[in-house]
């Protein structure tokens, strides 16, 4: 009998393993491979062309430290990340609000957000280059209509708006999507409750609305936040990390050190920073929403 | 437990395996193939290398020549990217184009070129291309960057004559002044990512004469980036955009759509390379174009020959299989009366070969051949070789600093000028 | 009830605004692709009724170096494959961190998830070094292997989170019936996975349809080539092909309009069962 238990055992640690195993071995093989070789070339001074490799141990983390065009890009990254973030979420609310009443045109609405979720970023960035470009269409009927023209993308106070006007654009629907599914999931009877109790809209929206949002606003906010953190092809295609590095994410920043200039081991270093970083700030944010959403639905 | 993991892992393998059965590529006997990565630019287009490489393999059918252009995949710069990325890959195009980058002869990554190849006699001084004494690429053609372009009828409506052309920072502020006066735009720009390459041009003219071995001084401690005498070039640049004398806009606009304004009539002058005359001839316009050498600070000039740039410099890879055939082309390419003159005539180059391969030349291209001819005193770039290699990736922080001063947005010009110096001691 | 049409008509009109900015690109991308360069650098907006054009798209139907029903067919192969593999990898993945939360189970849930946090350019270079030391670089094979690898972290995040609204008790009592776990999971779990299996199809599709830098890098110079990659042709370091670009980026949006509106229901489902469960 116990025998048969333990072999029991065995069977479903096999069949555990025999599920786990292919899917987990590729992504190992592929990804955590990729990040621990980073890890490796950082503690080095290679530069990706030549042979010769030399230890330097943590030389490139402290050097990376003493630079200021790192501690901009976290700068810049941070920018892009709590603003975008925050603005993403602020507009889908209010779009998936709005949305979330009958009518004929909601399904078009929602199409027409949804769109710029079909297209690649390298897409979304040349046709808004011919649209922010100094004799770009916009800058063309602002002339028409005898304004002053706007260097969009060439004024670095203005060109992280831009690319954060760009990039809002491209994820609002995404979020405007998940929130109105969140919305239709409300039962009706609530909001009856509320008006006959007195209720006005904002404070209806404020004690059902925004508390049955909480697991939407958990996932989109921690999906649209690493994303920023992320964030390359849009910067990359509209300014390339300028004008005067005002655009330069850390993304962009890695790619700049480790291909243009050859330093693979230093932009390996800034990666694991940057690895670090990104881990610790979503696990946080995940444990912190969680916690709030719990306490909201009770 | 264990023996269970291994046939999991020979099974995942297997699956593996039998999903990606893949196919070896098929090649044919005695071929022999050569793989061109080329450099794009509204001069050389597609188009030509494309009919290059088909008229070299009708003249030999046992030559297979496949073009490959070199793109920013990876968000790098252009051709050295691009080889970089070809060759962590293990796929690297025989014959490189533009990948002027010091660290790939370094990395022992470039083919040495037979110094001694009979052919190379017709060269004049070969040993502008000579790297530590030897030699893997020759200039068989050169590419002067030191040139200010002007539209001479603005520049006569302007109310200035021939006699105006300035030699000095001075002088030439005071011409700015006047066509700003005009009511036209003074200087016409490279525009986005080619703004460093203004800011070369000047250091060249100021800069790069007086230390004929910048980089090898600069190792020594002789010369820095925040010295007074370089930052003197940045303040002269921020003089220029202080008074409004460059086009607005210039970050944000492409480098084509430039070109165009200029001969569009948007702005009177144009720092531009050579290639430029190739546009100019091809332009539909009504008026004439004139040409000067950079102005400097005591008016002493010198002409930035350019040698081995943009689509003139070949190099070949020393891994590739026929290293000697793709010599043979790159000779070919640049040798041959009839496509070497092709190659030069469309980027309005000039030949470095004796005797000469000449092309019918415009008024304007005789006019920076003569200037070309008559300046005494002619430099590298600084961006590649002055002397010794230059850090990879400079452009960068030139890019950075150019566009500080377009955008006015520094603390102050020093703290600019050193920041390219800390990027120096950060490579080397 | 004056006041409440009123208000439907300023909620409508400002709706409109808002799905009008959303929509202008998508305007100027297909408009440009029926004009003459010219047109298009002079005047993006307007519409030439009179010069209107095929020729950018017939042009760029079989250009001398890319075919687009070549690039349809490669990539739709590339998609196809991915999904497949990805799906059966990731779903039994997604079961086992979904019901053994403990020990070594936990940690590996750990690790995919930084998987998710960072940029694929960030990697790129060792992931060159691993496919050229296996002796994948530059192939097909590479691409998927690499794409699977890229995916599995999302995929395997999402079907986690959906897996746990699917009760225990569905597995245990199939357990009890003498099923073993492989089975419970093929025959039982996996047929209930249906929405998140779409919502899974539907990103990965979105994304590999969209990406260029993978296939650039990975795929080298040879003669695969993906929709997306086509873009890169038509734009040089100097040039902007704009009539190229913008025909180009046509056949590159088109199939995945086309797949929107033929499964927008789905899109929509599929999208919120990912990111509402996860």
């Amino acid at each position: 009998m116990i025998g048969r238990l333990k072999r029991n055992i065995n069977t479903i640690r096999f069949q555990t393993a025999l599920l786990f195993v292919p899917g987990f071995a590729i992504y190992a093989c592929i990804i955590l491979l990729s990040i621990v070789l980073a890890f490796y070339y950082s503690l080095f001074d290679w530069d990706g062309v030549r042979n010769s490799m030399n230890f330097v141990g943590f030389a490139n983390y402290v050097r990376a430290l003493r630079q200021p065009a790192f501690l901009n890009s976290l700068k810049v990254t941070f920018f892009f990340a709590v603003i975008g973030t925050a603005l993403v979420n602020v507009i889908s609310i209010s779009l998936s609000a709005q949305l979330n009443r009958p009518g004929n045109l909601t399904n078009f609405y929602r199409s027409a957000f949804f769109f710029p979720q079909l297209i690649s970023m390298v897409a979304i960035g040349f046709i808004f280059k011919s649209l922010f470009s100094y004799i770009g269409i916009v800058n063309a009927i602002l002339e028409r209509w005898g304004l002053p023209l706007v260097d969009f993308l060439g004024d670095p106070a203005l060109a992280k708006w831009t690319v954060l006007f760009v990039s809002v654009w491209q994820i609002t629907g995404f979020g405007t999507v998940i929130y109105l599914a969140g919305l239709q999931a409300i039962p009706q009877e609530l909001y009856d409750a509320a008006k006959i109790d007195g209720a006005n809209p904002w404070q209806r929206f404020t004690s059902i609305t925004f508390p049955w949002l909480a697991p939407s606003l958990t996932s989109v906010t921690v999906f649209i936040f690493t994303g920023y953190m992320r964030m390359f092809d849009f910067i990359f295609v509209l300014t390339g990390g300028g004008p005067v590095n005002s655009t330069e994410s850390i993304a962009i920043l890695v790619i700049r050190i480790g291909f243009n200039q050859f330093k693979i081991s230093y932009a390996s270093a800034v990666s694991m920073y940057f690895l670090v970083l990104v881990g610790a700030i979503s696990m946080a944010m995940t444990y912190f929403l969680r916690r709030r959403e719990e306490v909201l639905i009770n | 437990m264990n023996k269970r993991f291994a046939l999991i892992a020979v099974l995942l393998s297997l699956f593996v395996a039998g999903v990606f059965a893949g196919g070896a590529s098929e090649e044919e006997p005695g071929q022999i193939n050569l793989k061109w990565q080329v450099w794009v630019t509204p001069n050389l287009t597609r188009e030509f290398y494309a009919s290059a490489a088909e008229t070299y393999m009708q003249l030999n059918p046992g030559v297979q020549i496949e073009i490959i252009e070199a793109n920013a995949a990876g968000g790098g710069e252009g051709a050295v990217d691009f080889i970089r990325n070809r060759l962590a890959a293990g796929d690297v195009p025989d014959i490189w184009t533009n990948v002027m980058d010091a660290i790939f002869i370094e990395a022992g990554h470039v083919w040495e070129i037979p110094a001694d190849d009979p052919d190379l006699q017709r060269v004049k001084n070969l040993e502008l291309a000579a790297i530590d004494g030897k030699y893997y690429s020759f200039v068989a053609h050169i590419q002067p960057q030191g040139s200010i372009f002007y539209n001479k009828s603005m520049w006569a409506e302007a109310g200035l004559t021939e006699a105006d052309i300035p030699t000095t920072w001075a002088e030439f502020e005071a011409v700015c002044e006047t066509i700003k006066a005009a009511g036209f735009v003074p200087i016409m720009a490279g525009g986005e990512w080619t703004a460093w390459a203004l800011f070369q041009w000047f250091l060249n003219a100021e800069v790069v004469k007086n230390h004929p071995n910048f980089w090898t001084e600069y190792e020594a401690g002789d010369v820095r980036f925040s010295d007074p005498e370089v930052v003197a070039v940045g303040e002269f640049l921020d003089r220029l955009v202080k008074n409004g004398y460059l086009i607005e806009g210039q970050l944000s606009i492409g480098y084509a759509q430039l070109e165009q304004g200029f001969l569009g009539g948007s702005a009177v002058m144009y720092p531009m390379g050579t290639w430029y005359t190739a546009a100019d001839k091809a332009a539909d316009k009504d008026w004439e174009t004139g040409v000067f050498v950079y102005p400097s600070r005591d008016g002493v000039q010198n002409f930035f020959a350019g040698y081995g740039v943009g689509g003139n410099t070949m190099r070949i890879y020393s891994g590739s299989e026929n290293p000697e055939a793709a010599w043979e082309f790159v000779k070919w390419f640049h040798m041959d009366p009839e496509y070497g003159a092709d190659f030069i005539e469309a980027d309005g180059l000039y030949s470095n070969l004796d005797p000469p391969i000449l092309y019918d030349m415009t008024p304007l291209q005789r006019e920076v051949n003569d200037l070309f001819q008559a300046t005494e005193i002619s430099t590298p770039q600084i961006i590649e070789y002055v002397g010794g290699p230059a850090p990879s990736g400079i452009t960068d922080v030139f890019q950075s600093v150019i566009e500080a001063i377009i955008t006015q947005t520094y603390d102050s010009l020093e703290a600019e000028f050193a920041k390219i110096d800390a990027f120096v001691a950060d490579s080397m | 009830m004056r006041k409440v049409q009123l208000s439907a008509i300023g909620r409508n009109m400002l709706l409109l605004v808002v799905a009008g900015i959303y929509l202008i690109p998508f305007y100027i991308a297909v408009i440009n692709t029926f004009k003459p360069e010219p047109a298009i650098i002079g005047r993006p907006l307007g519409i030439p009724i009179g010069r209107l054009t095929l020729d950018n798209l017939i042009r760029n139907l079989n250009a001398p170096n890319f075919n687009v029903l070549r690039a349809y067919g490669f990539t739709l192969l590339t998609v196809v494959i991915t999904l497949t593999l990805v799906i059966l990898t990731a779903s039994p993945l997604a079961y086992v961190l979904s019901r053994f939360r403990r020990g070594f189970y936990k940690t590996a849930h750990y690790l995919l998830l930084a998987g998710m946090m960072i940029p694929i350019q960030v990697i790129m270079i060792p992931i060159i070094q691993i496919l050229k030391s296996v002796g994948m670089m530059l192939s097909f094979q590479g691409l998927i292997l690499v794409y699977i690898a890229w995916y599995m972290p999302f995929a395997t995040f999402v079907m986690t989170g959906y897996i746990g609204t699917i009760s225990k008790q569905l597995d245990e009592s199939a357990m009890i019936d003498g099923a073993s776990l492989v089975t419970v999971f093929f025959r039982i779990i996996l047929p209930l996975m249906t929405p998140i299996v779409v919502s899974v199809i539907i990103f990965v599709t979105l994304w590999t349809w969209n990406d260029f830098i993978t296939p650039l890098i990975i795929l080298g110079s040879g003669t695969f080539y993906t929709v997306t990659t086509g873009i890169y042709r038509a734009i040089g370091h100097y040039t902007q092909k704009w009539d190229d670009v913008f025909a180009i980026l046509f056949y590159a949006i088109v199939p995945m309009i086309v797949f929107f509106l033929w499964l927008q229901k789905h899109f929509i489902s599929g999208l919120t069962a990912g990111s509402l469960k996860g």
